[in-house]
């Protein structure tokens, strides 16, 4: 009978939190994109959301993210850590980003503007990193968020390692998303805050706006529905 | 503070931001009325908005952060907050 009560109680608590969460984010937006580009960036921009993401115009690869949100990423705290620099691109002319070397992350920078005073520019980048690194680690704790891994070049036995990596620092959720023709738009539970998205192809490497839309749509809400219905995937079943 | 100290405040901080003097605030202003209010410029406000009023906004509370008056809003509570008793 306790045990009853106390498993209705859960329940009423997690149908409160999902309420305060669906008020908080728009649904696109409770995802945060992690890399592997800035695909998932650029779905969330063509759907009309522009969340203040870390990873969301970053390169990264899973093995080194892995390593790095393990370790609650304390190099890009540290402007000795990171340094800004004009990087070329597949296409178009290069542009200014910031480079973590420990972790061999990029981050797209702002535009210079053309600004002649390059040392305010690096200073204000690492900031902004900085502001962004709090803010995802904040995320990672708050476990409101659907984490999305592009996985464009790592295989899916690297997902379960970043999934751990994010859960040091709390109930976070992992999406790893790749591409599959036959099961475009499905979504699969893998266990304990992971999940495995398919899209039918991903974007090409020198035009990361040109998404599989639709797909992309059905798989995240797939996962808010998963998410919803198992309360974080892990972090409790009573939903 | 009360909600006009508050956008009194958060006026130089748009200004500088938009590098508009014109720029005049109030709280229904959201991203979609002032030309070039991007994910940038929104890091840019939050960090300016912390420095100003010493407070340190939470991931969440960022996240629900539409309008201008929703600035206002968590700016009274986080500095109220702060206050000492």
């Amino acid at each position: 009978m306790l045990q009853q009560l106390g498993k209705l109680a859960r329940a009423a608590r997690w149908k409160t939190e999902i309420a305060l969460i669906r008020r908080r984010y728009r649904w696109i937006e409770r995802f945060s994109a992690l890399g592997e580009n800035c695909e998932f960036g650029m779905v969330q921009r063509r759907l009309g959301a522009e969340p203040l993401d870390l990873f969301r115009f970053s390169c990264t690869r899973a093995g080194s993210l892995t390593s790095a949100v393990g370790e609650g990423l304390q190099d890009l705290y540290d402007p000795e850590k990171v340094d800004v620099r004009l990087m070329p691109r597949v296409k178009g002319p290069p542009v200014y980003c910031v480079h973590a070397p420990s972790y061999g992350f990029l981050f797209y920078a702002l535009e210079s503007g053309g600004r002649p005073d390059l040392e305010a520019f690096m200073t204000s980048e690492r900031r902004r990193l900085a502001f962004l690194t709090r803010k995802f680690m904040e995320d990672c704790e708050d476990g409101a968020k659907i984490f999305v891994f592009t996985a464009r070049h790592a295989p899916a036995e690297e997902a379960a390692p970043l999934r751990d990596a994010l859960r040091r620092h709390g109930p976070a959720t992992l999406l790893w998303v790749s591409a599959s023709s036959e099961k475009a738009g499905a979504v699969e539970a893998a266990g304990e805050g992971l999940l495995f998205g398919f899209v039918d192809r991903l974007a090409p490497e020198e035009q990361a706006n040109d998404v599989a839309l639709g797909a992309w749509k059905r798989v995240c809400h797939g996962a808010i529905g998963l998410w919803e219905q198992y309360g974080r995937l892990g972090g409790r079943h009573d939903g | 503070m009360t909600a006009d100290d508050i956008l009194a405040r958060l006026t130089p901080i748009f200004r500088t931001t938009f590098d508009d003097e014109s720029l005049t605030l109030h709280p229904a202003m959201a991203a979609r009325d002032v030309e070039g209010w991007d994910s940038a410029k929104m890091v840019t406000i939050i960090l300016a908005v912390e420095d100003e009023f010493s407070i340190r906004m939470r991931s969440r509370d960022i996240d629900a952060l539409r309008s201008v008056g929703d600035f206002v809003t968590l700016i009274g509570r986080l500095a109220s907050a702060s206050r000492p008793t």
